[in-house]
């Protein structure tokens, strides 16, 4: 592939400011005129939107974990075939809320599934699909829970799981981010929203390849 | 005949050979037998209702088919498969992980990759039933049933398409124990071959 565009991932636990980041950060690539694209899982797409129903939905609580890991990986195989690969082909930037990392994070060490196993059924979906910049949201995750109990999104399954659970995850996250530190930057998210977008923006900015094979001013 | 844990029986090969004919005979037989046995589809209903809707509105992807199906019988190994044989039942199964190899996977790393992610949970069947047919009498088959029950033709069911997947089960096939039927004898003949081999 001659032509490819950017991949910028957002990862970290529930409460950690993630979807306004996106927004944020989203509306900074544009005012400097890079062609993006949002997106986010688990979702992006039609089926995967579907899907997502599914491992949300409480009735699905006693869902075995393994089953949960493929339904997850089914709406990232369709995501990245449809709506990532593509993208990046055309040379654009993507910015996607949510990617393998969680499923290692989550499934991986929160489920204690095994980072191993998860990182390897991903393998298949991913199909070479890897982030160039992983930027990791970090909060205590009891700050994150009393975040995410304030707002007024509704409850889902995955929020009714126990704080150790949330803890699993959150050291997960930092393990994954030392193990490959070339592409995770961690922020360290209890910072006001404009503080946490200047951080993120100030990392971005740097990596970014050059518009249309102009420098950068 | 009868151990305490009990048996799983897959019966697999291309579409219009008579695998769930064959599967409703073999349950008929075990229950004379005072065996409980229970037929399963893999996917299940529900998923290949999915799938087929999917190919038709919303380009579904063949990775995206693997790993619901593997979440599918997943599932269904948990819920079902497993309960029922720790209880003494027997199973039969109209197809198993090999279809995922000949229908979905493209390549030789597709179809190591899904292999070994089914063999992390699908137990061994105790026997494989391969039911063998040309192509070319199986669309006959095909097309018959479909005159009868009304339902259109699906999308592996051309001959295009079955010469390749009969071919490809072939190739899988080699690497798999199995025992090959005949599938163009007469009902009760391959009913007989079946029981006998089940029965050692």
């Amino acid at each position: 592939m001659t032509k490819r565009g950017y991949f910028i991932t957002i990862e970290g636990g529930e409460g950690a400011g993630k979807s306004i980041q996106v927004e944020i950060l989203a509306s900074h690539l544009r005012e400097e005129g890079y062609p993006i694209v949002v997106t986010r899982e688990p979702g992006g797409t039609r089926i995967g939107e579907q899907i997502r129903a599914i491992t949300h939905n409480q009735e699905n609580v006693d869902m075995e974990a393994t089953t949960e890991a493929y339904l997850m990986a089914a709406a990232r195989a369709q995501h990245v075939a449809q709506i990532i690969e593509p993208a990046l082909a055309a040379g654009k930037i993507v910015v996607c809320d949510r990617y393998v990392d969680s499923s290692i994070a989550y499934q991986g060490f929160g489920r204690k599934l095994g980072a191993d196993t998860i990182t390897i059924l991903n393998n298949l979906a991913v199909n070479g699909a890897k982030p160039d910049l992983t930027l990791l949201l970090s909060v205590p995750p009891g700050i994150g829970q009393k975040r995410r109990s304030k707002s007024d999104k509704a409850k889902d399954r995955l929020d009714l799981q126990q704080q150790d659970f949330y803890v699993r995850v959150h050291e997960g996250y930092l393990l994954l981010a030392k193990s490959d530190p070339a592409r995770f930057v961690v922020i360290y998210a209890q910072k006001l929203i404009v503080q946490v977008a200047q951080s993120i923006w100030l990392e971005v900015f740097g990596r970014l390849p050059a518009k249309n094979g102009k420098t950068k001013t | 005949m009868i151990t305490n844990q009990g048996k799983l029986i897959v019966f697999e090969g291309i579409s219009g050979t008579g695998k769930e004919t064959q599967a409703k005979l073999l349950k008929e037989y075990l229950n004379s037998k005072g065996i409980i046995a229970h037929i399963v589809y893999h996917p299940t209903p529900d998923l290949k209702n999915i799938l087929t809707s999917w190919r038709q509105t919303r380009k579904i992807g063949h990775i995206t088919e693997i790993y619901l199906l593997l979440a599918d019988r997943s599932d269904r190994v948990r819920q079902v498969i497993n309960p029922a044989r720790e209880k003494g039942e027997w199973i039969i199964s109209l197809r198993n992980s090999l279809s995922a190899l000949v229908y979905q996977a493209q390549n030789s790393r597709e179809r190591l990759w899904t292999a070994k992610q089914f063999a992390r949970f699908e137990p061994l069947p105790d026997h494989l039933f391969f039911f063998d047919i040309p192509p070319r009498d199986a669309l006959v088959r095909i097309k018959a049933r479909c005159t009868h029950t009304g339902e259109p033709l699906g999308k592996f069911e051309t001959l295009a398409y079955l010469t390749q997947k009969s071919d490809a089960y072939r190739r899988v096939l080699k690497t798999t124990d199995h025992i090959s039927l005949d599938a163009n004898r007469p009902i009760r003949s391959i009913h007989e071959v079946i029981v006998t081999a089940v029965r050692d």
